[in-house]
Protein backbone atom coordinates (compact mmCIF):
# COMPACT_ATOMS: atom_id res chain seq x y z
CA UNK A 1 0.00 0.00 0.00
CA UNK A 2 1.47 2.93 -0.94
CA UNK A 3 1.95 6.08 1.53
CA UNK A 4 2.94 9.49 2.47
CA UNK A 5 4.51 8.57 5.77
CA UNK A 6 8.00 9.85 4.75
CA UNK A 7 6.85 12.57 3.13
CA UNK A 8 5.28 13.46 6.04
CA UNK A 9 7.88 13.19 8.26
CA UNK A 10 10.23 15.37 6.56
CA UNK A 11 7.71 18.00 6.83
CA UNK A 12 7.44 17.80 10.15
CA UNK A 13 11.42 16.95 10.39
CA UNK A 14 10.96 13.78 12.17
CA UNK A 15 13.70 11.36 12.35
CA UNK A 16 12.08 7.32 11.77
CA UNK A 17 13.23 6.54 15.28
CA UNK A 18 11.32 9.56 16.76
CA UNK A 19 8.33 8.90 14.92
CA UNK A 20 8.49 5.23 16.09
CA UNK A 21 8.63 6.42 19.42
CA UNK A 22 5.17 8.48 19.10
CA UNK A 23 3.66 5.26 17.42
CA UNK A 24 5.02 2.95 20.33
CA UNK A 25 6.90 1.16 17.35
CA UNK A 26 10.06 -0.28 16.26
CA UNK A 27 11.57 2.14 13.93
CA UNK A 28 12.19 -0.56 11.39
CA UNK A 29 8.44 -0.91 11.17
CA UNK A 30 8.37 2.60 10.55
CA UNK A 31 11.22 2.52 7.97
CA UNK A 32 9.05 -1.00 6.45
CA UNK A 33 6.00 1.17 5.97
CA UNK A 34 7.85 3.72 4.11
CA UNK A 35 9.30 1.83 1.39
CA UNK A 36 6.00 -0.07 1.13
CA UNK A 37 7.49 -3.26 2.70
CA UNK A 38 4.70 -3.93 5.30
CA UNK A 39 1.30 -2.76 5.65
CA UNK A 40 0.27 -1.50 8.94
CA UNK A 41 -2.46 -2.27 10.55
CA UNK A 42 -5.71 -0.80 11.27
CA UNK A 43 -4.80 0.15 14.80
CA UNK A 44 -1.39 2.14 13.56
CA UNK A 45 -2.95 3.68 10.25
CA UNK A 46 -5.17 5.08 12.77
CA UNK A 47 -2.29 6.24 15.29
CA UNK A 48 -0.02 7.65 12.42
CA UNK A 49 -3.53 9.54 10.89
CA UNK A 50 -3.59 10.91 14.94
CA UNK A 51 -0.08 12.11 14.84
CA UNK A 52 0.17 13.67 11.65
CA UNK A 53 -3.64 15.03 11.70
CA UNK A 54 -4.39 13.74 8.36
CA UNK A 55 -7.20 11.44 7.84
CA UNK A 56 -6.12 7.77 6.86
CA UNK A 57 -7.24 8.47 3.49
CA UNK A 58 -4.79 11.78 2.98
CA UNK A 59 -2.01 9.41 3.98
CA UNK A 60 -2.08 5.73 2.56
CA UNK A 61 -3.28 5.54 -1.34
CA UNK A 62 -7.12 3.89 -1.81
CA UNK A 63 -8.28 2.15 -4.56
CA UNK A 64 -7.24 4.52 -7.12
CA UNK A 65 -3.59 3.76 -6.69
CA UNK A 66 -3.52 0.49 -6.34
CA UNK A 67 -4.63 -0.87 -10.36
CA UNK A 68 -7.54 -1.54 -9.56
CA UNK A 69 -9.05 1.13 -11.75
CA UNK A 70 -7.55 -0.24 -14.65
CA UNK A 71 -11.17 -3.03 -14.65
CA UNK A 72 -12.74 0.35 -14.59
CA UNK A 73 -13.63 0.43 -11.24
CA UNK A 74 -12.69 3.78 -10.90
CA UNK A 75 -11.37 5.65 -13.61
CA UNK A 76 -14.52 8.25 -14.45
CA UNK A 77 -12.35 11.22 -14.00
CA UNK A 78 -9.11 9.83 -15.49
CA UNK A 79 -7.14 10.97 -12.44
CA UNK A 80 -4.06 9.08 -13.39
CA UNK A 81 -3.86 9.78 -16.93
CA UNK A 82 -3.48 6.14 -18.36
CA UNK A 83 -0.44 5.65 -16.54
CA UNK A 84 0.52 2.38 -14.76
CA UNK A 85 0.16 2.93 -10.83
CA UNK B 1 20.70 9.22 1.13
CA UNK B 2 19.96 5.85 2.89
CA UNK B 3 17.25 5.64 5.64
CA UNK B 4 19.75 5.48 8.26
CA UNK B 5 21.98 8.12 6.93
CA UNK B 6 19.22 10.04 7.52
CA UNK B 7 19.12 8.65 11.14
CA UNK B 8 22.77 10.52 11.60
CA UNK B 9 24.55 7.11 11.89
CA UNK B 10 26.12 4.12 10.55
CA UNK B 11 23.86 1.36 10.22
CA UNK B 12 25.98 -2.03 11.92
CA UNK B 13 26.00 -5.02 9.39
CA UNK B 14 23.03 -7.05 9.19
CA UNK B 15 23.67 -10.34 10.86
CA UNK B 16 25.36 -8.45 14.05
CA UNK B 17 23.41 -8.22 17.33
CA UNK B 18 23.03 -4.68 17.47
CA UNK B 19 21.34 -4.49 13.96
CA UNK B 20 19.24 -6.55 15.15
CA UNK B 21 18.41 -4.34 18.30
CA UNK B 22 18.79 -1.26 16.94
CA UNK B 23 15.28 0.19 17.04
CA UNK B 24 13.68 -1.99 18.82
CA UNK B 25 11.39 -1.14 21.51
CA UNK B 26 12.70 -1.91 25.59
CA UNK B 27 9.66 -4.14 25.76
CA UNK B 28 10.31 -6.24 23.11
CA UNK B 29 13.93 -6.46 23.64
CA UNK B 30 13.34 -7.67 27.39
CA UNK B 31 10.80 -10.30 26.16
CA UNK B 32 12.94 -11.76 24.12
CA UNK B 33 15.85 -11.66 26.86
CA UNK B 34 13.07 -13.54 28.74
CA UNK B 35 12.27 -16.07 26.04
CA UNK B 36 16.23 -16.83 25.57
CA UNK B 37 16.87 -17.51 29.65
CA UNK B 38 13.72 -19.54 29.49
CA UNK B 39 14.91 -21.53 25.85
CA UNK B 40 18.43 -21.72 28.04
CA UNK B 41 16.69 -23.14 30.86
CA UNK B 42 14.77 -25.29 28.76
CA UNK B 43 17.97 -26.69 27.04
CA UNK B 44 20.05 -27.49 29.96
CA UNK B 45 17.05 -28.96 31.76
CA UNK B 46 17.11 -31.30 28.66
CA UNK B 47 20.11 -32.27 28.56
CA UNK B 48 20.83 -32.38 32.47
CA UNK B 49 17.32 -35.10 32.42
CA UNK B 50 18.80 -37.61 29.45
CA UNK B 51 21.82 -37.58 30.99
CA UNK B 52 20.68 -38.23 34.17
CA UNK B 53 18.31 -41.15 32.89
CA UNK B 54 21.01 -42.50 31.05
CA UNK B 55 23.35 -42.44 33.63
CA UNK B 56 21.47 -43.62 37.07
CA UNK B 57 18.87 -45.60 35.58
CA UNK B 58 16.40 -44.03 38.06
CA UNK B 59 13.21 -45.39 39.55
CA UNK B 60 9.76 -45.05 37.54
CA UNK B 61 9.05 -42.16 39.78
CA UNK B 62 12.19 -40.56 39.85
CA UNK B 63 12.23 -41.01 36.27
CA UNK B 64 8.95 -39.37 35.81
CA UNK B 65 10.34 -36.68 38.55
CA UNK B 66 13.10 -35.78 36.35
CA UNK B 67 11.17 -36.12 33.41
CA UNK B 68 8.84 -33.50 34.57
CA UNK B 69 10.96 -30.99 34.72
CA UNK B 70 12.13 -29.92 31.26
CA UNK B 71 8.36 -30.80 30.71
CA UNK B 72 7.60 -27.39 33.25
CA UNK B 73 10.34 -25.54 32.24
CA UNK B 74 9.27 -25.89 28.41
CA UNK B 75 5.68 -25.02 29.47
CA UNK B 76 7.26 -22.00 31.11
CA UNK B 77 9.14 -21.25 27.63
CA UNK B 78 5.99 -21.57 25.67
CA UNK B 79 3.88 -19.31 27.92
CA UNK B 80 6.92 -16.51 28.02
CA UNK B 81 7.19 -16.67 23.89
CA UNK B 82 3.39 -16.39 23.34
CA UNK B 83 3.64 -13.17 26.20
CA UNK B 84 6.35 -12.45 23.29
CA UNK B 85 4.63 -12.20 20.29
CA UNK B 86 1.33 -10.48 22.10
CA UNK B 87 3.13 -7.84 22.83
CA UNK B 88 5.50 -7.72 20.14
CA UNK B 89 5.55 -4.71 17.77
CA UNK B 90 3.36 -5.33 14.97
CA UNK B 91 6.13 -6.53 12.01
CA UNK B 92 8.09 -8.21 14.98
CA UNK B 93 5.45 -10.64 15.20
CA UNK B 94 4.58 -10.67 11.55
CA UNK B 95 8.32 -11.65 11.03
CA UNK B 96 8.31 -14.37 13.89
CA UNK B 97 4.95 -15.87 12.63
CA UNK B 98 6.27 -16.47 9.09
CA UNK B 99 8.96 -17.91 10.69
CA UNK B 100 6.70 -20.01 12.38
CA UNK B 101 4.85 -21.33 9.58
CA UNK B 102 8.28 -22.05 7.27
CA UNK B 103 9.51 -23.79 9.77
CA UNK B 104 6.28 -25.79 10.97
CA UNK B 105 6.09 -26.65 7.05
CA UNK B 106 9.63 -27.81 6.91
CA UNK B 107 9.22 -29.89 9.99
CA UNK B 108 6.40 -31.43 8.36
CA UNK B 109 7.93 -32.18 5.35
CA UNK B 110 10.72 -33.76 6.76
CA UNK B 111 8.64 -36.06 8.86
CA UNK B 112 6.66 -37.09 6.46
CA UNK B 113 9.86 -37.49 3.91
CA UNK B 114 10.94 -40.22 6.73
CA UNK B 115 7.56 -41.62 7.45
CA UNK B 116 7.29 -43.12 4.10
CA UNK B 117 11.07 -44.34 4.23
CA UNK B 118 10.34 -46.39 7.35
CA UNK B 119 9.56 -49.43 5.35
CA UNK B 120 12.80 -48.73 3.76
CA UNK B 121 14.53 -48.91 6.89
CA UNK B 122 14.40 -45.11 8.19
CA UNK B 123 14.72 -44.59 12.06
CA UNK B 124 11.53 -43.20 13.36
CA UNK B 125 13.91 -41.14 15.84
CA UNK B 126 16.18 -40.27 13.11
CA UNK B 127 12.99 -39.08 12.10
CA UNK B 128 11.83 -37.18 14.63
CA UNK B 129 15.19 -35.38 15.36
CA UNK B 130 15.82 -34.32 11.41
CA UNK B 131 12.06 -32.74 11.78
CA UNK B 132 12.70 -31.05 14.68
CA UNK B 133 16.06 -29.46 13.55
CA UNK B 134 14.67 -28.69 10.06
CA UNK B 135 12.01 -26.62 12.21
CA UNK B 136 14.90 -24.90 14.05
CA UNK B 137 16.70 -24.21 11.09
CA UNK B 138 14.31 -22.84 8.85
CA UNK B 139 12.99 -20.75 11.63
CA UNK B 140 16.21 -19.27 12.17
CA UNK B 141 16.64 -18.39 8.43
CA UNK B 142 13.38 -16.98 8.04
CA UNK B 143 13.91 -14.52 10.60
CA UNK B 144 17.55 -13.54 9.48
CA UNK B 145 16.09 -13.54 5.91
CA UNK B 146 13.57 -11.09 7.36
CA UNK B 147 16.28 -9.08 9.42
CA UNK B 148 18.00 -8.95 6.76
CA UNK B 149 15.43 -7.68 4.44
CA UNK B 150 13.72 -4.95 6.45
CA UNK B 151 17.24 -3.70 8.97
CA UNK B 152 17.46 -0.91 6.51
Amino acid sequence: MRNRLRVLRAERALSQAALAQMLDVSRQTVNAIEVDKHDPSLTLAFKISQVFGQPIEAIFAGLEDTGLDDAGLDDEDGANGGQEP
Amino acid sequence: MTDCDAEGGQAPHWFSPAAWQAGMRPQDLRNARVVNMWCCAWALAFVGATFLISRLQPTPIMGAVIIAVPLVIGVCTIRSYLRFLHQADELLRKVHLQGLGVGSGAAMAVGSTFLMAAPMGASALWGLTFALAALALSFSFSVLRAARRLNA
